[in-house]
């Protein structure tokens, strides 16, 4: 049976104070966190506040690291997951650290962007985003508690954090790691304050969720974290359990990259759906921690949808937001309140929503002024995104009885993870399926890196609108993996590793609102400079209802994207997952990074991506697959893991495909068993950019599943660790 | 200007400003929906359609309902910049 997450640590860092018991207090005293910002000049912002984090110590933090350059949302970060860890109490472990976010270090950026002339791009300032992408944060957590054996950077806009909290719940499950520190951060900056402000989103006074008068959100910066670990464990240690997670329900509506469904079906859906895989009805909730941004949209759709899912109960659950006091912290929000609720739990009080005085949404039982004692037995806290990917995940008071959880039809036979589709767009073509690997290894080299199809132009107009190359890149590919699995789109899920996100566009944003003032910026640009708005383009296009991520993890995003779809398939988080990664041309990249290298090589820069479609091996029986190609695995030879188990005997048809392979490498795979193996590179004809390693891993895959192969391997060895993924054919799945 | 060379020069700048790909002139009806039906645009549009309309005129397009007046097709918009010179 599988066991009960505990929360045995809780972090946060916010603009109510410097550490989880401070905000908390601050908050059941209605205590609201706005202030006048001081971080940068909201220039002709029509909104001039923020709760901005106070007597941040950022040299304080930074000195106690081993490599002191951090950025804010870094040092947000180290000083909520440190919290959290010190509270647990952990000792040796296998850590697993998984982060959410969306900014990371652009608030330096930006103070290098701006140091210089505003009305064109200097390369040489663009180039930090580059040096400290979205991951950095998720290195220095791990580092900064002594290292972690498996680590994930997960962005799903305004769900990003408690995505990440429902991936963590996942590594526990399947026993890839003993301890999680799970959470997100995000320091405030321009592009998101200037963004938001061009929507008009942003309420000039301290935001008021679900007030008659509420007239839009409020930024604010933080991170949260909870560690989490199985009971077992827990117990075992006499480790005291704060709370319990409950469970996940994460999905996407696949409807606007900015409006959420109006008529909150799709939050109902997930409200109903954590419950009752808990075994649990609405009589059992107690209090539920809002997303309640301020917005008209988004308190409109969330009241709807708690009235629809709480039916009665809807009376009596007590409900409250805690955007009123912290703000909204984007891809800290999910984590953050998550903390929120689990203090809540602790001790028995209900925060208050403050900003509230005179609800709009009828029939809610909101909590007014100040925080209400009362015994809370379970409680929800709700996270939806840009996008449309929502979180909604359940906590339990750490006295909750053990129940089972309800019954999962599950297919007969194994459930390892299989691949039944793919598609890969590449200087050498368009594939889709077992043509794939035969295109990929016969075609010439790459030319100057162009495309053979132009994704952008393949692509419904009207729906495609604002894309930029990364997502039409990833559009195109979901569009043509889906018809190559026969899948339906409903339920699918989507993981995309993107290195950057959009340079050029988020730079151009950001000198363009300074230059010539936030009225004149292109507010139809900002949702599309998220590191998620490639994933949440395709999810919406495409039409897929699970949940929607990218996945930021440089050269190996790719691979990092297996493991987690991986992850979530066997958890039950979705019934098939897209999965690989994409990257499309960025002129600043382009200036900047130059040719692709790789120790001494240069090879020319090119885009590009691919995606793999993986399911559980019963449920791809199930439906009718009959030949899938085995996933045994990514991982990285650094971390001191074996070799593949080279292939079985004589005849075995072996195939290694690479994306860059050092020599020691090389002998080591003889060395491993693989020597006989038809060894092939194709980096010649794919061109190289961060995304490349996903072709290769299609390559590999599409060579199985057309029967050119038995096993394969993919290798991808462009940056300081050699990744190793590995494939075998498997016919009529018994 | 007169009003045709106006009602054109809008099209352009909704075409551009909007990035219709693929979109012409010609496709846009001087008394069609702009919003809603017609081209289907978005509340987001809107705003990206006021922040040009601002940078190309110097004209502030008001909110609420009088807003959705002037922007309920290319002839109620070209009638606004219009009566603003």
């Amino acid at each position: 049976m599988l066991e009960r997450v505990a929360i045995t640590g809780v972090g946060m860092v916010t603009a109510l104070g410097l550490d989880a018991a401070t905000t908390f207090a601050a908050l059941v005293e209605g205590t609201r966190g706005f202030r006048p910002l001081t971080l940068f000049d909201p220039r002709d912002a029509r909104a001039r506040i923020a709760a901005e984090v106070v007597d941040l110590d950022l040299p304080r933090v930074a000195a106690a690291l081993p490599n002191g350059d951090i950025s804010r949302t870094d040092a947000l970060a180290v000083l909520a997951a440190r919290e959290a860890f010190a509270q647990a109490g952990q000792s040796s472990r296998r850590l697993g650290v998984c982060v959410g976010g969306t900014t990371g270090g652009m608030f330096e950026t930006e103070q290098g962007l701006l140091a210089g002339p505003l009305d064109r791009i200097d390369p040489a300032r663009a180039a930090r985003l580059l040096s400290h992408p979205l991951d950095l944060t998720t290195a220095r957590v791990a580092e900064a508690l002594g290292g972690a054996v498996r680590t994930a950077t997960l962005c799903a806009a305004c769900s990003s954090s408690a995505l990440a909290i429902a991936q963590a719940s996942a590594w526990l499950a399947e026993d890839s790691v003993d301890v999680a520190l799970a959470g997100g951060a995000d320091g405030l900056c321009r592009l998101t304050f200037f963004g938001f402000d061009a929507l008009g989103a942003l309420d000039p006074e301290p935001c008021r969720p679900f007030d008659v008068t509420r007239r839009g959100l409020g930024l604010g910066e933080g991170a949260g974290f909870l560690c989490l670990e199985r009971e077992s464990r827990a117990r075992a240690r006499g480790a005291r359990i704060l709370a319990w997670l409950g469970g996940a329900a994460v999905g996407a509506e696949a409807h606007h990259i900015t409006h959420p469904e109006p008529s909150g079906k799709r939050a109902a859906e997930l409200v109903t759906r954590v419950l009752t895989d808990a075994g649990l009805t609405p009589r059992d909730l107690d209090y539920v921690n809002a997303h309640g941004t301020g917005t008209e949209q988004n308190d409109a759709m969330e009241a709807r949808a708690l009235r629809t899912a709480l039916g009665a109960e809807t009376e009596r659950v007590l409900v409250s937001s805690s955007k009123g006091q912290i703000g909204h912290t984007l891809g800290a929000a999910g984590a953050l309140e998550a903390a929120v609720t689990v203090l809540a739990l602790e001790r028995g009080i209900a925060p208050p929503t403050a900003g509230l005085s005179t609800p709009a949404d009828a029939g809610l039982r909101h909590v007014l002024g100040r925080g209400v004692a009362a015994p809370l037995r379970a409680a929800l806290s709700c996270s939806f995104g840009f996008g449309g990917t929502g979180a909604v995940l359940l906590l339990q008071r750490a006295d909750a009885p053990e129940r089972p959880r309800a019954e999962v039809h599950r297919a007969p036979g194994p459930a390892h993870v299989v691949v039944t589709g793919l598609s890969a767009i590449a200087p050498f073509g368009v594939a889709a399926g077992a043509s794939t690997a035969r295109t990929a290894l016969a075609a010439p080299p790459a030319p100057g890196g162009g495309l053979a199809v132009d994704p952008v132009a393949e692509l419904d107009p009207e729906r495609s609108r604002r894309f930029d190359r990364g997502a039409a890149l990833l559009t195109s590919l979901a569009v043509r993996a889906l018809a190559d699995a026969h899948l339906d789109a409903p339920g699918v899920g989507l993981v995309a590793g993107t290195a950057f996100g959009s340079v050029e566009r988020s730079v151009r944003f950001v000198l363009r609102a300074a230059e010539r003032g936030v009225r004149r910026a292109s507010p139809a640009d900002f949702p599309h400079l998220v590191a998620s708005a490639a994933s949440g383009n395709a999810s919406i296009y495409a039409g897929l209802q699970g949940p929607a991520l990218g996945l930021a993890g440089g050269r190996a995003g790719a691979e990092l994207a297996l493991q987690v779809a991986a992850s979530a398939l066997r958890d039950g988080q979705a019934p098939a997952f897209l999965a690989g990664a994409a990257e499309g041309f960025d002129a600043i990249v382009a200036d900047v990074l130059g040719p692709f290298r790789s120790g001494d090589h240069s090879v020319p820069r090119a885009e590009g991506g691919a995606l793999l479609v993986l399911e559980l091996a019963n449920e791809a029986r199930a439906r009718g697959v009959r030949t899938a190609a085995r996933w045994l695995g990514s991982w990285s030879i650094a971390d001191g893991d074996a070799w593949p188990t080279p292939p079985p005997g004589r005849g075995a048809r072996a195939l290694v495909i690479t994306t860059g392979l050092a020599a020691e490498h090389a002998a080591a795979l003889a060395r491993g068993g693989w020597g006989e193996a038809t060894r092939r590179s194709i980096l010649e004809q794919s061109g190289a950019h961060e995304a490349v390693s996903a072709i290769g891993l299609v390559v590999a895959a599409a060579a199985v599943l057309a029967g050119d192969a038995d096993e394969a391997l993919a290798l991808n060895g462009l940056g300081q660790e050699l990744w190793v993924t590995h494939f075998r054919r498997e016919e009529a799945v018994a | 200007m007169d009003l045709l060379a106006l009602r054109s020069e809008l099209k352009r700048l909704i075409i551009e400003a909007l990035d219709l790909r693929g979109r012409t002139e010609a496709d846009i009806d001087d008394d069609a929906p702009l919003f809603g039906d017609g081209l289907k645009l978005d509340s987001l549009d809107a705003l990206q359609l006021a922040v040009a309309l601002e940078e190309r005129y110097g004209l502030e397009v008001p909110e609420g309902e009088e807003g959705r007046r002037i922007f309920a097709s290319v002839s109620a918009l070209a009638a606004f910049v219009a009566s603003k010179r």
